[in-house]
């Protein structure tokens, strides 16, 4: 059974100017063991499809169709009558059975309380133990994570940690009460390159460590490359791709994700290959069309892509893609 | 953190210094004398009395000479009172304006931080309308007005607490309410907007993606972040509140150093004057500091040099 299921999911966000519908009938999942990276740029609907699977969406975002279920359990919140039963289901969820990795290490951690209480609380919500106890978890997690002299750290505030340090101390948290599923927001965005990879290296080995379903958010598919398994690319609150990394790398379907493919530097081939950035700027969610989200950018756009939404076509147990070019009718091209 | 606090109280000192300096000579500049020929019709009399207040000296020497009794701890005698020393007059009315202070700055503390808090989460509107009202009818109604209603409504008319004096606890209830209904009105208004501000960070998405229950993401995480540009504001307040109101004081008949404060100016009794005035910089100054360690204790940012 998948560790986490999402099926058919919308999120929708009322603002001034009308509804932004920022993610459209999204389904994903992910097993034990496996990490899945969710790749597009900002505003694909990436980061809100994970924030409504964790009830964690602004005051004036609500999920308005589909269904989310961990582990065999259903925490769709429209299976919820009242806020409330949702809300208490959640608490015991979040952080227990489902964490998150945040982006901006400066910004998430609480600026006035000492990393012990922010640490140690996760631990505490979930298990039934005393405060000794969670505080030598807690030490031990930061070892975990590889922040040296723990036990002196721990009584430190967020302010006294450098960035990289603090986004370990993120990842210990999510890691307090080993979750089913990590959720990673884009964890190495706000980090310089160097202190990149070491993060990236420490979820890759958490990965081999834990049994947990990892769900990577990324915009860039070098640290997809590296550590997933399968890879989900998005679009205008859509997936338009899904499939394992080397269908996603070596048979890419969806004309957006040739064009990602495309903006990736190769040290090797600079000469050779030219980058070329995908023309045009995202969609405006708050009127999208019926149609495919990327035909205005598309250089192969046909008639029918404006009007109706492609089917998801498969080809093969892993790969997905929704494209009106993989379409029989369509105009086969030598690419 | 010792250094920064003798750092501190040496500026303090110095500042307490100037205010001396300044207070006294601005009262020796200042034109008329309670010793004036008008109210002395014997020069003997007026001259022995000149004599007692060292007036006859020249200026510097009775400067020097007040200055070493500042340092005695000795604010001199007042001049119209004659025998009643400026120390008498703090040690009679303090107590009484620090004890109706404390109360009045109790009540707004907790009642503009419960009004800030509740406008600030609650999810009904209307809630949010009556605390941004009482917000607005504190702020903008005058603390003699508010007394002046009170003791007409509730002291006289309804009868249902007493209006004059400090003579039990009861007695407390309308006079530290005027005090404190514009503290309350403005640590509501920070307390919300702070408390608002705080709630959109993302430490809070954070404290809530552990599974930590609404209730406590607030009392744990927001609120200590949100107290910030309160403890700013309350700090000088509290002072203000124990250096005490004429108009609160005169109405309630509350014998407080307030009342003494504004009735020496009157009175052109310079000792008094001038010892209150130090008296209540020693107090604005000593608040100013604690202020601010309590500020450094609560975020750790704040660094103390």
């Amino acid at each position: 059974m998948s560790m986490l299921e999402i099926k058919n999911l919308s999120t929708e966000f009322s603002t001034e100017n009308g509804t932004v519908q920022a993610v459209r009938d999204v389904s994903l999942h992910v097993e034990k063991g496996e990490v899945l990276g969710v790749v597009g740029e900002s505003g694909s609907g990436k980061s809100q499809t994970m924030f409504s699977v964790m009830g964690l969406l602004a005051g004036n975002g609500k999920v308005v169709e589909g269904e989310i279920h961990i582990d065999g359990k259903d925490i769709s919140p429209l299976s919820f009558k009242k806020a409330k039963e949702y809300d208490a289901v959640m608490s015991d969820i979040r952080g227990n059975d489902m964490a998150m990795i945040f982006q901006d290490p400066m910004t998430f951690l609480n600026p006035v309380l000492r990393i012990e209480k922010q640490l140690i609380e996760p631990i505490l919500n979930h298990n039934d133990i005393s405060k000794a106890e969670a505080k030598e978890r807690a030490i031990e997690l930061m070892r975990k994570v590889g922040i040296p002299s723990p036990e002196k750290r721990i009584r430190q505030y967020p302010f006294q940690f450098s960035g990289g340090m603090r986004q370990r101390i993120i990842i210990a948290i999510a890691l307090a009460c080993n979750p089913k599923v990590i959720i990673a927001d884009e964890p190495t965005t706000a980090l310089d390159v160097t202190i990149q990879a070491q993060v990236l290296d420490l979820i890759g080995n958490l990965k081999d460590e834990l049994d947990s379903g990892i769900i990577m958010i990324t915009h860039d598919l070098g640290v997809v490359a590296s550590i997933c398994d399968r890879i989900a690319i998005m679009y205008g609150g859509k997936i338009v791709e899904i499939g394992t990394a080397d269908e996603i790398f070596y048979e890419p379907k969806h004309p957006y994700t040739k064009g990602l493919l495309d903006c990736i530097s190769n040290p090797e081939d600079l000469d050779k290959k030219e980058l070329r950035p995908i023309p045009g700027s995202p969609p405006d969610l708050l009127n999208i069309g019926k149609g495919c989200p990327f035909t205005d950018r598309c250089e192969k756009a046909m008639k029918i892509c404006k009007l109706e939404m492609p089917d998801t076509k498969v080809f093969s147990d892993t790969h997905s893609c929704a494209c009106w070019l993989t379409h029989p009718m369509a105009k086969k091209e030598g690419n | 953190m010792a250094k920064y606090i003798t750092k501190r109280v040496l500026i303090g000192i110095l500042t307490l210094f100037v205010l001396t300096t300044a207070t006294f000579f601005l009262a020796k500049a200042t034109p008329g004398s309670p010793f004036s020929a008008e109210r002395y019709r014997n020069e003997e009399a007026r001259e022995k009395a000149m004599a007692k207040y060292n007036l006859d000296k020249p200026v510097m020497e009775q400067y020097f000479l007040y200055l070493q009794g500042i340092t005695e701890g000795d604010l001199g005698e007042s001049y119209i009172q004659q025998g009643r020393t400026v120390n008498y007059y703090i040690e009679e009315g303090f107590p009484v304006t620090a004890r109706l202070g404390s109360i009045a700055f109790i009540i707004a503390l907790i009642a503009g931080i419960g009004i800030g808090t509740g406008a600030a989460l609650s999810k009904k509107r209307w809630i949010n309308n009556v605390c941004m009202f009482i917000a607005t009818i504190g702020v903008s109604i005058p603390s003699f007005l508010i007394a002046l209603l009170l003791q007409l409504f509730i002291g006289v008319q309804l009868g249902l607490l007493p209006f004059i004096g400090l003579y039990g606890p009861e007695y407390y209830i309308m006079p530290a309410f005027s005090l404190a209904l514009y503290p309350i009105a403005m640590i509501a208004r920070l307390t919300r907007s702070s408390l608002l501000e705080v709630m959109r960070q993302d430490y809070i998405v954070l404290a809530r993606s552990k599974g930590t229950p609404y209730r406590m993401v607030v009392l744990r995480h927001a609120l200590k972040n949100a107290m910030l540009p309160v403890i700013t504001y309350a700090g000088p307040m509290f002072a203000f509140l124990l250096t005490g109101s004429f108009v609160v004081e005169t109405i309630y008949s509350i014998p407080g150093i307030g009342a003494t404060f504004v009735q020496c100016v009157v009175n052109r009794d310079y000792p008094l004057i001038m010892g209150m005035t130090i008296f209540l910089g020693f107090i604005i100054i000593t608040f100013n500091i604690l202020t601010d360690l309590i500020s450094a204790a609560v975020d750790p940012r704040i660094k103390l040099k």
